[in-house]
């Protein structure tokens, strides 16, 4: 009987557990993915900024004055012209000169000698170049003689416009020999470091002197009526490292643009600068011994986003041609340096289009009055110049815009519900912004505008004190309406691939305004999100 | 350093799960008085099993699983639809929550087991892997995981309560228990340690704030959580440096009969420690008790070029972890176990029934659980013996408990739960556990006997049985 009860305890026991335990709540191949939606909300970014801040990555130097005041320099370093010896290019040479001489008759035992001294014309870098000497860095001379010597000839030449450049010796020329059988002969002559003197002589140019003395040994031959010897003088590869003499005229150019960074972005407004707030300088080195002249020829700023694009700038006044005459130096290596700062010129004209660039365009050229006079160069000698353009960020600005063109490719987007930004401002700047972000895609189609139209002032302008100072009294706090992004927005900017922003800036009723180093603002932009994430 | 945290909080619960490959829990209140069951002498050293020998070998021993959560149920999270379909409900989960609640799980797999009698001595050895894992946290904690921190906009959050702890290791323990009179028995058992994976909150001080006009968090922080976990480098179970940490532990129980039906009896188990030397990590604060904000990156970082949106938001989530400032360190730790103290009182109802009451207490990592059980063992003849139980557990007072043990010849089967309600309403239940196993034993030591002679068991020993039998025998 025991027993009977155990067993039916346990089945009933098993029966029970059985039927309360439901497998249908255990099924997980029917679990649908949980959907999490929780909302969160975080700062997403908080920066103080100041104008060096902002304009870091530009090509500008920030600086300050005295007072504080910021200055934005642009400068045009080292713009060189060719160096003389890329200019002054002295050809290769070959001269021939030829002498006919008589002997007596030379039988064997007897001897005759002769001389020969050619005064030969080298060819100078133009036809009027007028060399007084080539002190030669590298090249190389080869004297060719052929005869018709049926003799056997000792030559020993002698080139008296040739010397060491240290020793101021002569060069040495080794002795050559003719033969009966071998009547030519010739002879390779390194002339790096030596001097090459030219005289002018019965108004022929540059000439160099040779003094060729032979001696001509007697044999069983016949003697000839007539020998004759060609001297053929070829320089190879002339180079100089100095020049003396009436160089000549030549002309080099120098071109170059400059960017004005802090308009790279510009696409519109004005940003008028206050008088004096533009200063330019140009500094051009000059190392050429001789009467330079710079003709700018080409000197304008340009903007894409301003009309006319382009402003010729005068460095002296209306109408007055951009010439510059630059000091001479008076001494092998000097370095004259000529420095123009313009009083009379346009360039506060020029930079109130906003520029992005300003283009320089110009031609140095030598001996330009042709007088004459007599000039030095060494190898390396050109011109240089340096430009500098500083922006004293003094002035109004109204409805100034910049552009810029983000990524974005944020994928995630369908994991949202809903989003809002916030954006709480503290601005120490005397500047108004407004601000639009577009969504557009990757053909620059725009998806959604961020703010709404027509747009108000995201930033709003400090208040400032009076000139000549215009220094920020108190920054002023803001929080911009919340902007919201629902599902509908959201689909909107889920294939967004680029944002492009526009910002547009004012002054306080579009007054002058001094941005200090001092100057800040302080950006916080948060969000707070709902996800709706599987 | 932040992510690094808490993926090693992920492996090192894996770890920890690999450890015990089934799942088990000792269970010290239904089956304290199951004496037919060797493994009862593991809720009390002095309790003495009622057969000569037995032995549990790998595969074919002891195993069991607890599981408790005062936080929420099955069926508080999983929702069966009318199509049959189950959806996961974060927020009926958070409405079922209280303002603090825990979450824990113990396991216990018995690898090797052998005991014997030897004259009024009974010597024991057994080889087990066992885990315990704790997690205590508060509803603003979950409520701002499941919902987010903008319901808190403009208030701060303390989530102090936040804590994760426990221990995974292995247990090698030799038990002797004895008779010393007719009315005392005493056992003890010494165990050595082998330390596999650990966590342990030290310290968990946390508040956080989202401003009300930028959003900007603000967090106060003051961390110490150390970690051992059996991993190399690829986050994979190192077994070069499994169960490498040693640590010693004992118990000890009695039990005294204060008449012929009625005994009293305590114990005291897992008084001991693991310290934790090999793959240890330590996060803590570097700046206690400062406070971090968080207002965001700068606006060039977050707008860059050439950034991704992925490394902008890996920028993000570097600057956030420099400005909680976590320093890893690693120093050796000490972790206590899962200390109990047991007392219990049995009265001997007929020579085939005993009623009991336990009283459980568990203390670990701060918190206690106590609980209590009221118990019926009644043996029907030697073959079979079961048993039904009721307990208080963990703030629930509805667990009803039964379990059995079945001898065949040599082999017993047995199986024991807390909470059988929970077993036939598993979606509605907050605390469940069970114990399975099987056991080789010989030389049953209690004769049974079919008269009316009311038994008493020797269930703790009963010093005054053999005198009660030649009166009471026909």
């Amino acid at each position: 009987m025991k027993k009977i009860r155990l067993l039916l305890f346990l089945l009933i026991g098993l029966v029970i557990i059985q039927a309360c335990v439901k497998t249908a709540d255990f099924n997980f191949s029917k679990l649908t993915k949980p959907v999490y939606d929780g909302e969160w909300a975080a700062p997403l970014i908080s920066s103080n900024i100041t104008l060096k801040d902002i304009l870091k990555n530009q090509n500008g130097l920030i600086q300050s004055d005295a007072q504080g005041n910021l200055i934005v320099t642009y400068s045009l370093k080292n713009l060189f012209s060719q160096t003389a010896e890329e200019t002054i290019r002295i050809p290769n040479q070959h001269l021939i000169q030829s002498t006919n001489f008589l002997t007596p008759a030379l039988g064997t035992g007897a001897t005759y000698n002769y001389s020969f001294t050619p005064d030969i014309p080298l060819t100078g870098a133009t036809v009027n170049q007028q060399l007084d000497s080539i002190y030669v860095k590298s090249g190389s001379l080869r004297i060719q003689i052929s005869t018709n010597f049926n003799k056997t000839t000792a030559l020993n030449l002698k080139i008296t416009s040739l010397i060491h450049r240290t020793t101021h010796q002569l060069v040495t020329i080794p002795q050559m020999t003719l033969t009966p059988s071998a009547p030519g002969n010739f002879v390779d002559i390194d002339i790096s470091d030596c001097i090459l003197i030219m005289k002018t002589i019965n108004n022929t140019k540059n000439n160099i002197h040779f003094d060729l003395g032979m001696t001509l040994q007697g044999n069983t031959n016949p003697t000839l009526s007539n020998y004759t010897l060609n001297l053929d003088t070829q320089f190879t590869n002339l180079k100089f490292s100095a020049l003396y003499g009436k160089l000549g005229n030549f002309t080099m150019n120098l071109s170059n643009s400059l960017d004005i960074g802090i308009f790279n972005n510009s696409i519109g407004g004005a940003f008028q600068f206050a008088p004096g707030a533009i200063n330019l300088k140009l500094n051009i080195d000059n190392s050429f011994g001789m009467p330079v002249q710079l003709n700018v020829k080409n000197f304008t700023s340009h903007s894409d986003a301003a009309t006319p694009h382009d402003i010729a700038i005068n460095l002296f006044g209306p109408t007055i041609p951009n010439i510059i005459n630059l000091d001479v130096p008076t001494v092998f290596g000097e370095n004259k340096t000529t420095t123009v700062l313009t009083t009379n010129s346009n360039i506060q004209d020029a930079l109130n289009t906003s520029p992005d660039k300003i283009y320089f365009n110009a031609d140095a050229t030598t001996n330009p009055l042709n007088n004459g006079s007599l000039n030095f160069v060494s190898d390396q000698s050109k011109i240089n110049v340096n430009m500098d353009v500083l922006m004293k960020l003094y002035g109004s600005i109204t409805n100034f815009a910049i552009q810029d063109t983000l990524i974005f490719n944020y994928k995630n987007l369908d994991q949202l519900e809903n989003m809002t930004f916030r954006v709480n401002t503290t601005n120490g700047f005397p500047l108004a912004v407004k601000l639009q972000l577009y969504f557009t895609d990757d053909s620059y189609r725009i998806l959604d505008t961020m703010f709404p139209e027509p747009l108000d002032y995201i930033i709003k302008p400090a208040s400032i004190g009076s000139s000549p100072d215009y220094k920020v009294t108190s920054p002023t706090e803001y929080q911009f309406p919340d902007i919201i992004y629902d599902q509908t927005r959201i689909g909107k900017i889920k294939t967004a691939q680029k944002i492009i922003l526009k910002a547009s800036m004012n002054t306080i009723n579009n007054s002058i305004v001094k941005i200090y180093e001092t100057n800040y603002i302080d950006i916080k932009l948060s969000l707070k999100t709902k996800l709706k994430v599987n | 350093m932040k992510s690094s945290y808490f993926s090693s909080i992920a492996v090192l619960i894996i770890a920890m799960s690999l450890v015990s490959t089934h799942l088990k829990a000792q269970n010290e209140r239904s089956l304290y008085y199951m004496r037919q069951i060797p493994q009862a002498s593991y809720a009390n050293p002095a309790f003495t099993p009622e057969f000569k020998f037995y032995l549990s070998i790998p595969g074919a021993s002891s195993v069991s699983a607890a599981y408790n959560n005062n936080g929420f149920k099955y069926n508080d999270v999983v929702t069966r639809r009318a199509d049959d379909s189950l959806v996961i409900d974060q927020h009926k989960l958070l409405n079922a929550l209280g303002a603090s609640n825990d979450l824990g799980i113990r396991v216990n797999e018995e690898l090797f087991a052998l005991g014997f009698k030897a004259g009024k001595s009974y010597i024991s050895l057994s080889l087990s892997t066992k885990a315990i894992f704790n997690f205590h946290y508060t509803k603003d904690f979950m409520s701002l995981l499941i919902n987010g921190n903008a319901q808190f906009i403009g208030k701060s959050v303390d989530l102090s309560e936040t804590k994760a702890n426990g221990i995974a290791y292995g247990e090698a323990a030799l038990g002797f228990a004895r008779q010393i009179n007719s009315r005392l028995s005493v056992g003890a058992r010494l165990k050595y340690l082998y330390g596999a994976a650990a966590i342990e909150t030290q310290n968990s001080k946390l508040s956080f704030s989202t401003d009300q006009k930028t959003f900007a968090l603000t967090a106060i922080s003051d961390i110490q959580v150390n970690m051992a976990q059996p991993t190399n480098d690829k986050n994979k179970v190192d077994m070069n440096t499994l169960f490498s940490n040693p640590g010693m532990a004992f118990d000890l129980g009695f039990s005294y009969a204060l008449t012929k039906r009625f005994s009293i009896n305590a114990s005291l188990l897992d008084i001991g420690s693991i310290t934790w030397k090999k793959k240890v990590t330590n996060y803590i604060s570097t700046k206690p008790n400062s406070s971090f904000t968080f207002n965001g990156v700068e606006i060039n970082d977050l707008f860059n070029k050439k950034q991704t949106s992925d490394s902008t938001f890996n920028h993000l989530l570097d600057t956030i972890n420099s400005k909680f400032s976590i320093k890893e360190g690693h120093k050796s730790f000490k972790t206590r176990l899962a200390q109990k103290f047991i007392i219990g009182a049995c009265y001997k109802l007929d020579t085939n029934t005993l009623a009991g009451v336990v009283i459980r207490n568990e203390f670990f990592a701060g918190t206690y659980n106590p609980s209590l059980t009221l118990s019926i063992n009644h043996s029907f003849g030697r073959i079979f013996s079961g048993m039904i139980s009721y307990s208080y557990i963990d703030k629930n007072f509805l667990n009803i408990g039964t379990g059995f043990a079945l001898n065949l010849g040599p082999l017993q089967i047995y199986g024991v739960v807390d909470n059988v309600i929970a077993a036939m309403q598993i979606t509605r239940s907050q605390t469940v556990n069970a114990q399975v196993g099987l056991n080789f034993v010989l030389g049953y030591t209690r004769k049974h006997k079919r008269s009316k002679i009311p038994y008493i068991p020797r269930i703790p020993p009963s010093p005054l049985e053999d005198d009660l039998k030649p009166a009471l025998t026909p």
